[in-house]
């Protein structure tokens, strides 16, 4: 059932709102986690939005499903090598059934809880660091309807690596999330019902400037990701994310796509393709 | 199909390896960024809790990699105890402020601090050299 947006915007806004007291980041590319985060007080503010195209679904029939999504996160730094985020995706579908007819539905995808924290760095120049974080969390339901929402609790846990050597930078996470819940029909990855295995490897490059100098108060970076899934029903996925990032001293900006490189899926729509931008505040 | 898309994301690649080897004529020489290192009585500086001399001194940072860094060690300084006018050199890792009042921070507070943001205090400066 179609449900209006600003019904559904409404819905989301209180949790919203009980969001922003929890996170920043530096150098993080826009699918991959990194090891860096907000000092202790500092929030960050990203908004991201999104647009998936996927083909045929082998469980439900539908021979396409565009998908926008619309993904407010909150992060914030709480001291000590900790910090927490949440994240609430909106998202938009449209669905095309093997007879040409087509559905739209709005709803509010599971709450995306993390804390991570920072268990190792050694910064070992000016510019050069190497940091290990940990990650744990929970996808909670938001009470959607099942299309959406997975009316369960999914908690996950992982790690991640981020170096940064000069202008190179380099982020890989890998994260296991426990499904208890989600329907195999509404699933386009890793949403359950079978848990996720997400690995993801990111290389930033900065474009400019190419030396940072006192008046530099901003770095554009060129990124390019590789986006694992793997699912315990058998499914595995690699995609192929190429950006461009900007980063600010108070906020940023980042544009990326989404390819398919390799796949091996019986249970979900392949993608076809997808873009994102984005753009971050530092408070 | 396949093949499409490994020909689309070979390009894709090819095009951002091109845009980085393109992008500067200076990346073959780049320079290597700053490394600093104390010596043990600057080590042992950064853990006094006696309060800074009042006046303007550098902190020597390791591990800021981003604009934002800067943003993150302003915050954490600027709450501390006398310290005003914070100005982060992303170019050398220096970070510049100045000292002043009767209630006054101390060198582990400022190590704690950038700690806190995030990166590593090597050692404190005042007027030209090494405090200690």
């Amino acid at each position: 059932m179609t449900q209006p947006l600003l019904r559904r915007a409404a819905h989301a806004a209180p949790g919203m709102v009980l969001l922003i007291a929890p996170a920043a980041w530096a150098q993080e590319a826009m699918y991959t986690e990194a090891a860096t985060m907000p000092s202790k007080g500092t929030v960050v503010l990203r908004e991201q939005l999104h647009f998936y195209r996927f083909g045929l679904n082998p469980i439900n029939g539908d021979q396409r499903t565009d998908k926008v999504e619309l993904s407010s996160l909150a992060n914030i730094g709480l001291g000590s090598g900790w910090a927490l985020s949440a994240e609430v995706p909106v998202q938009h579908e449209t669905t095309e059934d093997s007879g040409g007819d087509r559905e739209a539905h709005v709803g509010v995808d599971d709450i995306h809880l993390m804390l991570k924290w920072r268990v190792y760095k050694h910064d070992s120049g000016g510019i050069d660091t190497l940091r290990i974080a940990l990650l744990g969390g929970a996808d909670v339901t938001g009470g959607d309807n099942s299309r959406f929402a997975s009316q369960s609790v999914n908690p996950f846990l992982g790690g991640v690596i981020t170096i940064v050597r000069g202008r190179h930078g380099f982020n890989q996470d890998v994260i296991y999330q426990f499904n208890t819940g989600g329907q195999e029909e509404s699933n386009l990855g890793g949403e359950g019902p079978a848990d996720a295995l997400r690995f993801n490897t990111a290389y930033l490059y900065r474009i400019y400037p190419d030396a940072y100098t006192q008046e530099t108060t901003g770095a554009w970076y060129v990124t390019a990701e590789v986006n694992g899934l793997y699912e315990t029903n058998g499914d595995i996925e690699l995609r192929f994310a190429p950006g461009l990032m900007f980063e600010g001293r108070t906020f940023g900006f980042e544009v990326m796509g989404q390819l398919p490189m390799w796949h091996e899926l019986r249970h979900r729509p392949e993608l076809d393709f997808g873009v994102g931008v984005g753009v971050r505040f530092f408070f | 199909m396949i093949r499409k898309i490994f020909v689309l994301a070979a390009c894709s690649g090819a095009a951002l390896l091109a845009a980085c080897s393109t992008s500067s004529n200076h990346a073959a020489q780049e320079e290597p960024g700053p490394v600093y290192t104390a010596t043990a009585s600057e080590a042992r500086y950064i853990a006094s809790t006696s309060p800074v001399e009042p006046g303007a001194i550098t902190l020597y940072v390791n591990g800021m990699g981003c604009p934002l860094c800067a943003t993150n060690i302003d915050k954490q300084l600027e709450r501390l105890d006398g310290v005003s006018g914070v100005v982060v050199n992303l170019g050398d890792g220096k970070v510049a402020l100045n000292v002043s009042g009767e209630k006054r921070t101390s060198p582990k507070e400022l190590g704690e601090a950038v700690e806190e943001a995030g990166f590593t205090l090597v050692k404190i400066e005042r007027a030209g050299s090494a405090v200690e």
